[in-house]
């Protein structure tokens, strides 16, 4: 394990070491910041004309949309080579390389990639959180801000799953992976509609299919007191990890088929 | 002579591209899986605005909910016009510096470029296009597409999507020559096509950003991507505005291609000063 | 025997598109599948510290054999051990043990310099570090690429990247090497020097070699025995001689033309 780690933390200096190679990077960098800027934007200009929602202002659907998007963004700098794995090294043939090398295949993948302005998303993600909760005046005890980590880190957790599980279905299909663009940047929108408000169906996909739900709105409603049971916003670690869990599954069939068609 | 061969070569690149769109079918069915979806998330949200917000029922600039669930349908078939990213192939030839083998075909760069790659985006996005539209027919009441507005506004509607469609692939084009500035990588040309991706309505109807950015939002030029076809469906614009508002999208298409030429004829200068 | 191979047989599914006119719309709802038999039930030995030649036509079966023996296949059926041990049943311990090298693909990294490649493999594999000081230090006075260590592997010729690939995957002293088409698209001088290493790690250290090619003087020059195969079959298997002697006895004498442009190369200093 820490071996693994250790060849994990190499790679990602790789990376680094290859991306100073370029020149140009910083423009990358403001690139992601107006994408990250330009995310939100319909939202606020949404409250701007309409104003709140009962007592929903703009601070409190931000507070839940930047613990979703930050938790991506982690999940997208970490575990970037997941993203690009079904696109660029399954079809390139580069995966036989990874099978013939005497490490872990998730730690290899992981690693193969890793883009510094990624960190942009949530770095202003969590910086957006922090403002909504001093407009919302809520104190921060450590109690809280532990919630809140959990959140991020099972978020994190959830959507390297989202990942993982892209990878491995594309062992068996390439074509018509588009699909899986609602689990990612589609999936942190719902977030945008206030709970109490979302129909039933779309409420029960995203906290039991994808369980978006309990790393962004139940953490959020226990660290501000908002009316609902407090234990829901611990659920984010293993909510995540089962998702997690669920994906490396289909991973590992993945992995098996393809060592045995080769294609 | 050399118009004629331009307008068969052209034919068949179309022909070809419409043929594999109908090939890649998984793709397109799994594109419309997320147009939907999409869609259905922004009639909630609406619907949650419009009915149980402060300001929402008189605070809409003249558009309302049915209007604005309708809009929605149309942005979102619309939105696979868009270019989300330069060519694949144009965008290869332009890495491996290939560009200068472009240069012996018979063809004039940017007339060959222009049309593979619109041919390219309408060819494998129509299929999407048609069934996101007519999902939103058949969805429930409360989330449909529905009628236009008048037969008049449809038929200004189906002329200004026409000029969508030219006004996306010329703007295309130009990302595609500020792209030719190798040096400067990816930068530009991704943040114009997020820029253009923002105003298009896509993101929000235009009609509900704030109110002094109105007169600027209809002048933009991407405005005609979606928001001016949409508007003449639900009837926010009626009819007698049509012509202005089309108007506007010839004047960008032409504003674009000129500048695309321009660019590109000034960059395939230098290529051949040096050489390469 | 260090290399086992018993009746392993692979057959892939390939599917393919209706013919005809409507052939494009069929396809859209119904698919053809037929069975491609790559390896037909092939079987031979390999000693410890031979090295061997492995031929045979494109699509005969070559590579797909040599992904069965590198454990990154799995077969139908049929027996493989490799060093006592079934190479697809325990990929880890498996492949620290072999080395590959992809005449077309590389496994350095592309941007960043040679060095910084080689030191993560050493942390990949786990090399001791005295081990791989002194290993390296070997590798790459033999391979004579002490001087392209501080260079990114983009800015590298390919003669000098494929030493580069060899030193890499020979770095944590494998028992077996698969040589899969290592000396295509090199010049006469970089091939010449490619096979005196071989040659010489194989004498040296024992390094048991299967080698794929196409370039049959890299089979003269080097292996004693060769292997063919085709149609997913071994067809042949023994001295190169004899297979000079079965098929084109009136042969005589050739020309080697590697050395003779090496020669003139080197002599007009090109190099």
């Amino acid at each position: 394990m820490i071996a693994e780690s250790k060849i994990y933390f190499k790679y990602l200096r790789m990376h680094l070491l290859s991306g100073m190679e370029y020149k140009g990077w910083w423009l990358m960098l403001i690139q992601v910041l107006i994408v990250v800027v330009s995310d939100p934007i319909a939202t606020v200009l949404l409250f701007t004309r309409f104003g709140n929602i009962g007592e929903w202002s703009v601070a409190h659907i931000i507070l839940v949309y930047s613990l979703a998007v930050a938790s991506f963004g982690l999940a997208e700098s970490f575990c970037r080579g997941f993203d690009y794995f079904p696109w660029h090294l399954l079809r390139s043939g580069d995966f036989d390389r990874l099978l013939l090398r005497p490490r872990s295949l998730f730690v290899q993948v992981a690693a193969s990639r890793f883009h510094l302005h990624r960190l942009v998303r949530p770095i202003t993600g969590i910086c957006a959180a922090g403002w909504a909760l001093s407009e919302l005046g809520v104190q921060l005890t450590p109690g809280k801000i532990g919630i809140l980590f959990m959140a991020l880190a099972g978020g994190c957790i959830m959507y390297c799953g989202v990942f993982v599980l892209t990878s491995g279905l594309a062992f068996f299909t390439i074509k018509g992976l588009d699909w899986i663009y609602l689990l990612t940047n589609a999936s942190y929108q719902v977030t945008r509609c206030p709970e109490p408000y979302m129909p039933r169906v779309l409420k029960n996909v995203f906290s039991f299919m994808l369980p978006m739900l309990f790393i962004s709105f139940y953490p959020a409603a226990t660290v501000c007191g908002w009316d609902y049971p407090a234990w829901l916003g611990y659920l984010s670690l293993p909510a995540g990890a089962a998702f997690l869990g669920l994906s490396l599954l289909v991973w590992r069939i993945g992995v098996r088929h393809y060592k045995s068609t080769g294609s | 002579m050399d118009f004629k061969n331009t307008c068969r070569a052209s034919l068949s690149l179309f022909r070809i591209r419409m043929a594999e769109g109908l090939q890649y079918r998984v793709s397109a069915i799994s594109g419309t899986v997320v147009g939907v979806f999409w869609a259905l998330l922004e009639c909630v949200l609406f619907t949650v605005f419009y009915t149980y917000s402060e300001h929402g029922s008189w605070n809409n600039n003249g558009m309302s909910l049915p209007q604005t669930i309708s809009y929605v349908w149309i942005a979102q078939g619309l939105f696979v016009l868009q270019t989300m990213s330069i060519d694949g192939e144009i965008m290869g030839k332009i890495n491996n510096g290939d560009v200068g083998i472009e240069l012996c075909r018979p063809m004039n760069l940017y007339t060959h470029w222009f049309v593979k790659s619109s041919a390219g985006k309408l060819g494998t996005s129509w299929i999407r296009s048609v069934a996101t539209v007519l999902v939103g027919l058949l969805m429930p009441a409360a989330y449909a597409l529905g009628a236009p507005a008048s037969f008049a506004g449809l038929l200004c509607f189906l002329l200004s999507v026409i000029m969508a469609f030219v006004l996306c692939s010329s703007f295309a084009m130009l990302v595609t020559t500020v792209r030719l500035n190798v040096t400067w990588g990816d930068g530009p040309s991704h943040m114009l096509l997020l820029l253009s991706g923002i105003l298009s309505g896509t993101y929000l109807p235009l009609r509900l950003w704030p109110d002094f950015m109105q007169t600027f939002l209809y002048l933009q030029p991407f405005g005609g991507f979606a928001d001016i076809p949409a508007q003449l469906y639900i009837g926010s614009m009626p009819p007698s505005a049509a012509l202005p508002a089309i108007g506007l999208q010839c004047i960008w298409s032409t504003l674009f291609i000129a500048a695309g030429r321009l660019i590109m004829n000034r960059k395939l200068k230098n290529i051949i000063v040096q050489g390469g | 025997m260090q290399i086992k191979l018993r009746e392993i047989k692979k057959s892939f599914k390939v599917y393919k598109r209706p013919e005809g006119k409507w052939g494009l719309l069929k396809g859209a709802f119904m698919r053809n599948v037929t069975e491609v038999e790559a390896l037909g039930g092939i079987g031979f030995d390999i000693a410890e510290g031979e090295l061997v030649g492995y031929i045979g036509p494109n699509g005969a079966g070559k590579s797909t054999s040599v992904k069965v023996m590198s454990g990154i296949l799995t077969p139908d059926s049929g027996e493989c051990t490799i060093l006592g041990k079934i190479p697809w049943k325990n990929r880890v311990e498996h492949v620290s043990k072999i080395g590959v090298v992809f005449g077309q693909r590389s496994q350095l990294w592309w941007d960043v310099p040679v060095a910084d490649s080689f030191d993560v493999l050493k942390d990949i594999y786990a090399i001791p570090p005295g081990d791989y000081k002194i290993r390296l230090a070997e590798l790459t006075a033999t391979l004579g690429v002490e001087a392209l260590l501080r260079i990114p592997v983009r800015q590298l010729s390919l003669g000098q990247r494929m030493r580069c690939e060899l030193v890499a995957a020979l770095l944590h002293r494998p028992k077996i090497l698969f040589l899969d088409e290592p000396t295509i698209g090199l010049d006469a001088v970089s091939k010449l020097a490619l096979r005196n290493f071989l040659k010489e790690e194989n004498r040296k250290q024992g390094v048991t070699m299967l080698l794929t090619t196409h370039d049959m003087d890299d089979i003269e020059a080097l292996c004693e025995r060769v292997m063919v195969i085709g149609h997913g079959k071994l067809l042949y298997d023994g001295k190169l001689a004899g297979l000079q002697e079965k098929y084109a006895p009136e042969v005589v004498m050739k020309v080697n033309t590697d050395a003779m442009i090496a020669a003139m190369y080197n002599d007009l200093a090109l190099t």
